[in-house]
């Protein structure tokens, strides 16, 4: 999972304001990048960001069997109908069947494209722990409002983030006690009954979360949470020179691979 | 010839996903009709244990027996009825609609016949005293009550040993001691009984048998009265002993004491006799 471990490199120490800002310039140019070799040059930038924020490499792995489904998919739907010249394996309905025609050809331009498509899923997903995994979210929600974000609503966001991996815990105790009590829909039933099976799941999830809303709105009320329309921070963040470069550089980089892409 | 064993857990360690090993080299062997009481610290790995037990999850190395099956080998279903758990949390234990549904829903899950689940829920319900609100949504109801609704869930699974996993946290001292008996009427009618807590005193009064779990590994596990006869062994994991057990490990000789003081009763009667004797 995305969560956030304490480690004193260049990355830890940027300006969390920074690194979201890089995040979604990188995220887009992925989009509009074309040419597999700047994709490629993006990844191995990535892989070096990982190790310079100690960043361990075996999570890149975990999320690549986790989407590997997904990527044999792309590959596949890809594969049957991007087209290209170098077909691989011949059309099950010849090509001069009208409307039809063509269907069941594979081509080694379409496998290429899924390849492609997939690279960008694992880079983007692959960006989120950079920032994720090396801003406390405290900094990260004052990031956010100070970017112009409403303080409740930035809130709102890092709360939620941060209660992402107690749900996870609390689903997986649910199934736990449904397993004591020989409840083995969501190993072996079928789709039907697993499909019956998830109010199960979501009413003690839903529950509890409600419960522990209410308590944490008593707790954030009786300690003047929004009695002031600003508030001020035990530490706050300033950008320094570093992170001025880190941003400039970074910012220039990017745009530069787009452009590049495009000219080239 | 020794009794017949419930548990047999032999060399278990237990690495989580990640890499953290949980439990490293553990030996047990709980014997049918025992009641047994797991202490300390918070992270020790009781939870950890006794999930292995209920075979939620499987050994890393070792290889965990119950009731004479290996847990690695025994699907969901045949496991649960075997043993029950009473989960640390009651609140992602309720997922039924009604009281009566909550405590249906293992026996339907065993395809049991209708007359079949229809007497086990009432009978259930009746062990805990909570047959008047069966068709009381479960969240709603009282901390204890929930409690109480678990229980009654796990009972009507009717397996042969019932796991306690912090049952009493959080509960108040009514609560507590309901819970406890139940426990103790389970034990008296021939279940075994694994209990975790928190609350020295309750095993010091129930448990004939503890083991007490540090970082992972077995500091201590015999008798009740021999383990909190070892003040020094505990404090190694920060735990003390009940305070009728303290009174009577400092006054051991005043008092005359053949072992350790374990139930208030008992005090009052060695200090009791002890009075008279010198009046
Ligand atoms: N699902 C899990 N993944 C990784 N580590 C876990 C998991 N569950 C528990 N642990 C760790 O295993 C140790 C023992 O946990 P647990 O058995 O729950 O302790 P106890 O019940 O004695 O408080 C703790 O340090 C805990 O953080
Ligand atoms: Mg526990």
């Amino acid at each position: 999972m995305i969560k956030y471990f304490y480690a004193d490199t260049l990355i830890h120490n940027l300006d969390p304001r920074v690194k979201i800002i890089i995040l979604a310039l990188i995220s887009i140019s992925i989009f509009l990048i074309t040419n597999p070799v700047i994709l490629g040059i993006i990844f191995v930038a990535l892989i070096i960001f990982w190790q310079v924020a100690h960043l361990p490499l075996k999570n890149m792995a975990t999320y690549f069997k986790f989407l590997m489904g997904l990527f044999i998919f792309l590959i596949i739907v890809q594969a049957l109908l991007y087209g290209g010249d170098t077909i691989l394996i011949a059309p099950v309905v010849p090509e001069f069947v009208p409307l039809i025609g063509g269907i069941g050809r594979i081509t080694l331009e379409g496998i290429l494209f899924g390849v492609f498509v997939s690279a960008r899923v694992l880079i983007l997903v692959s960006l989120l722990p950079l920032v994720g995994m090396t801003t406390p979210v405290d900094k990260l929600a004052l990031a956010i409002s100070k970017m112009g974000v409403n303080y409740r609503m930035s809130y709102v966001i890092t709360t939620a983030i941060n209660l992402i991996p107690l749900f996870q815990v609390e689903l997986a105790q649910i199934m736990d006690a449904q397993k004591l009590r020989a409840f083995q829909v969501f190993e072996e039933g079928r789709l039907m009954e697993k499909m019956k099976a998830y109010p199960a799941l979501v009413v003690p999830m839903v529950i509890g979360a409600m419960r522990r809303a209410q308590l944490m709105g008593v707790a954030m009320d009786s300690r003047a949470f929004g009695a002031q329309q600003y508030r001020t921070y035990i530490e706050d963040i300033e950008m320094v020179t570093r992170d001025w470069v880190v941003l400039i550089i970074g910012s220039i980089a990017t745009i530069g691979l787009v452009v590049v892409n495009y000219v080239w | 010839m020794s009794k017949e064993l419930a548990v047999d857990v032999k060399n278990l360690t237990y690495t989580y996903p990640g890499d953290f090993t949980a439990l490293r080299d553990i030996n047990l062997k709980v014997e049918k009709g025992e009641f047994l009481g797991i202490i300390g610290q918070n992270g020790a790995g009781k939870s950890t244990l006794v999930k292995g037990i209920t075979g939620l999850i499987k050994p890393t190395k070792g290889e965990i027996m119950v009731l004479g099956d290996n847990t690695k080998e025994v699907g969901i279903a045949e496991m649960s009825v075997k043993v029950g758990m009473v989960l640390q949390n009651p609140d992602n234990q309720l997922f039924a609609q009604t009281v009566e549904d909550e405590v249906a829903f293992g026996p339907e899950n065993l395809e049991l016949p209708e007359e079949e689940i229809e007497s086990r829920v009432q009978k259930a319900l009746e062990y805990v005293g909570l047959e008047d609100i069966r068709d009381v949504f479960p969240p709603s109801l009282s901390k204890g009550d929930r409690a109480k609704v678990i229980i009654a869930s796990v009972l009507a699974m009717e397996p042969e040993i019932i796991i306690f996993d912090e049952p009493t946290t959080g509960q108040d001292f009514r609560g507590c001691h309901q819970i406890v008996n139940v426990a103790r009427e389970l034990n008296e009618a021939g279940h075994t009984i694994i209990m975790i807590t928190h609350h020295m005193a309750l095993v010091a009064e129930y448990c004939s048998r503890v083991l007490v779990l540090c970082q992972g590994e077995v500091l201590m596990d015999g008798p009740t009265g021999e383990v909190f006869g070892k003040p020094e062994e505990l404090a190694k994991t920060h735990i003390v002993p009940p305070q009728i057990t303290v009174m009577g490990n400092n006054l051991w000789s005043e008092l005359g004491l053949d072992g350790a003081l374990l139930k208030v009763e008992k005090a009052k009667e060695v200090i009791r006799n002890k009075v008279k004797v010198e009046t």
